[in-house]
């Protein structure tokens, strides 16, 4: 019945949303990896930085403003979370989890109660419409989507593999006792890593402001997302984040067109599937 | 310390009273608010059993009560079975899931893990509930109407409600008078304790005669009041019997030292799961007693992440043991919710979430915890103004 839209469309799309999914969820993973703790607000500073970004946005007109700014905020955010809420987070990293659920709790609400129900939306003009490749048609926005996604990528593998920085977060999740004997200031690591994640987590939540827009809801939604992501792809690389976003983003937009009514369901059978098939990649 | 079965049975009949005397204030809303409570509770205590006996976070704790739910609906609209009888066999397909649930993490049985395992179980069924092409099982976001069950808005479940709480004071009294004759407990206690069940009993029946000329509806909600406090109550007696049996003691000693327990030759996986098995039961019956209260089942209020989420808030804020913590966690959060509207409006669950923080890292035993703290302090004050 939708045999208008090409193959070929519905996979740069899940690439425009796995791309998008893997700026949320590699901060998450990351962490996860290095303190064992999961942050359950993940999702909830994602709708912040959304809502922060885009009234930046729409009050300036400058999509870039929008972007520097939810991603500022969510990292200063993140910090205070990390320094005051989950200080030593890794010496009970579910007492940790559990606190994260109450932010989440409370972020939530918050939001709901600042911004109502109702979904907000905002383009830069230049990147709203459609262009015509080969005589396909795509979203400008969803192609502008794939080009940032891949960059920040970039960026951020060229980080983890390139940078001294890295060098301490990929031994740190490999083995965190030997990175603090040697005399690296772990924890400080650990903070700017869970800064970044965070950072990052507002920037993606910005991003989708132009798609799909932004409300109290999309929080919890975007934290499954990323959570299936992270299972998925395990905490050992960088790589296997980046694989699992892309997959997990394609698998949505295949089953949102031709079976809709599973959309969700597919990816969490998907994510249990693994869970149960290597419950330690999880478990650390 | 005498007759700790008589002070649960004299406030079991003082809690029974409760929207008894509001209405006499003039306070009409009681009834309803202290059922959720008293169904909250229950969800809390199955929820807090696993959290503090074995220290496992059920994060898809939802799951139980959206089936028990469910399940309840089903078996009174597709089969015609009465709400009483539904009600068990929500709990038993509780149980199942439970153990359904116990095989598929048996590889990954601790910590975040099991979290995560649960979590997806209850987001598969959360989602595929919510579908309209499941519409036919779930009723699809609307979700599922149910009627008032005939037994609430009898006039005789009054009498049988009167009957079960003269049954648990009698029981209470023969067994303190048991202690009197054994020389283990005052007289003075016991004639006090009776006095005071005695008019209590009196103002129950008094009560429930008046409820006799109400409309039904309004009995109904009454009357589920009443049975909610009672399974509320059945429960805690079971859930503390338990704990404190050897099975309590391995399941603590699971938590504490799992590797050393399982080198002692205790099949981990069988404690585990038994713990699963209870825990999904009552949070099934918590689901089947729902039903009547809201009277709409859909899977926002039964199936979805928020509701777990509720799980630990309570048990959190309570704290999860010993067993009052839960149950005091659902009343003070849902007090706090309604109490605090009327001045903050919505901000009342922002409060909320302040508190379940806080708690989480000011005192990790919850409120109980912080009153048996507090108990201790005033006694090593009282011992010390003594000397």
């Amino acid at each position: 019945m939708l045999e208008g839209i090409p193959v070929t469309v519905i996979i740069l799309d899940g690439l425009a949303l796995g791309l998008s999914l893997f700026l949320l969820s590699s901060g998450l993973a990351i962490t996860f990896g290095m303190l064992g703790v999961v942050n359950f607000a993940h999702g909830s500073l994602f709708m912040w930085g959304a809502y922060i970004g885009y009234y930046v946005a729409a009050k300036t007109g400058s999509f870039a403003l929008g972007l520097a700014s939810s991603f500022a905020s969510m990292a200063l955010l993140g910090a205070a979370i990390k320094l005051s809420l989950i200080r030593n987070a890794h010496e009970n990293p579910l007492r940790a989890a559990m606190i994260t659920i109450g932010l989440m709790f409370l972020l939530d609400r918050l939001a709901l109660i600042i911004w109502g129900e109702p979904t907000r939306m905002w383009s830069p003009s230049y990147l709203e419409g459609t262009v015509e490749l080969g005589g396909v048609i795509f979203y400008k926005y969803r192609l502008f989507l794939i080009i940032v996604g891949a960059l920040l990528f970039a960026a951020v593998y060229a980080m983890v593999s390139r940078t001294y920085f890295g060098v301490v977060i990929r031994a740190g999740i490999h083995d965190k006792e030997m990175v603090e004997v040697l005399g690296v200031n772990f924890e400080r690591a650990a903070t700017l890593m869970f800064m970044l994640g965070t950072g990052l987590a507002g920037l993606s939540g910005f991003l989708f402001v132009p798609w799909i827009g932004v409300n109290p809801s999309t929080g919890i939604t975007f934290l499954l997302y990323a959570f299936a992501i992270v299972v998925i792809g395990g905490v050992e690389s960088i790589l296997g984040t980046l694989a699992a976003s892309v997959a997990v983003g394609i698998l949505q937009q295949f089953t949102m067109y031709y079976i809709p009514w599973v959309t969700e369901a597919a990816l969490f059978i998907l994510m249990l599937a693994v869970l149960l098939a290597r419950p330690s990649g999880i478990a650390r | 310390m005498a007759g700790r079965q008589l002070r649960i049975a004299v406030a079991l009949l003082a809690a029974m009273l409760l929207p008894y005397f509001a209405e006499l204030a003039g306070y009409y809303r009681v009834a309803p608010v202290l059922a959720y409570s008293w169904i909250m509770g229950i969800y809390a205590l199955s929820f807090a059993l696993l959290l503090g006996q074995l220290g496992l976070l059920s994060f898809g704790h939802a799951l139980y009560l959206g089936f028990g739910a469910y399940v309840t609906v089903y078996a009174a609209t597709w089969a015609g079975i009465p709400y009483l009888a539904a009600l068990p066999i929500s709990m038993a397909i509780g149980a199942l899931l439970g153990l359904a649930v116990a095989l598929a993490v048996s590889r990954a049985f601790s910590g975040i893990p099991f979290a995560f395992i649960t979590l997806t179980i209850q987001l598969i069924a959360y989602f595929l509930y919510r579908k309209k092409e499941l519409a036919w099982l779930s009723g699809g976001e609307q979700g599922l109407i149910a009627p008032i069950p005939d037994f609430l808005k009898s006039e005789w479940t009054g009498v049988g409600i009167l009957a079960a709480a003269s049954v648990v004071v009698a029981v209470a009294l023969v067994t303190h008078a048991l202690d009197y004759a054994r020389g283990r407990a005052s007289a003075r206690g016991l004639a006090a304790a009776a006095a005071a069940s005695g008019v209590l009993l009196y103002l129950l029946w008094e009560w429930i005669q008046s409820l006799a000329g109400m409309p039904p509806t309004f009995r109904a909600m009454r009357n589920l009041h009443a049975i909610s406090l009672l399974a509320l109550a059945s429960t805690y007696v079971f859930m503390d019997r338990l704990v404190s049996s050897p099975v309590g003691v391995v399941w603590r000693a699971i938590r504490d030292n799992e590797v050393r327990i399982a080198s002692l030759g205790y099949n981990v996986f069988k404690y585990k799961a038994l713990a699963l098995a209870i825990s999904g039961a009552f949070a099934a019956l918590a689901g089947g007693l729902y039903v009547p209260y809201a009277l709409n089942i859909n899977p926002e209020r039964t199936l979805s992440p928020m509701v777990s989420v509720y799980a630990l808030i309570y048990a959190i804020v309570g704290g999860v043991y010993p067993l009052l913590g839960p149950i005091l966690g659902a009343l003070l959060v849902g007090a706090l919710e309604i109490l605090l509207a009327p001045y903050v409006g919505e901000y009342s669950l922002v409060i909320v979430g302040v508190v379940f923080i806080a708690i989480m890292i000011a005192s990790p035993g919850g409120l109980v915890g912080l009153l048996s703290r507090l108990e201790a302090k005033l006694k090593g004050l009282g011992g010390r103004l003594g000397s």
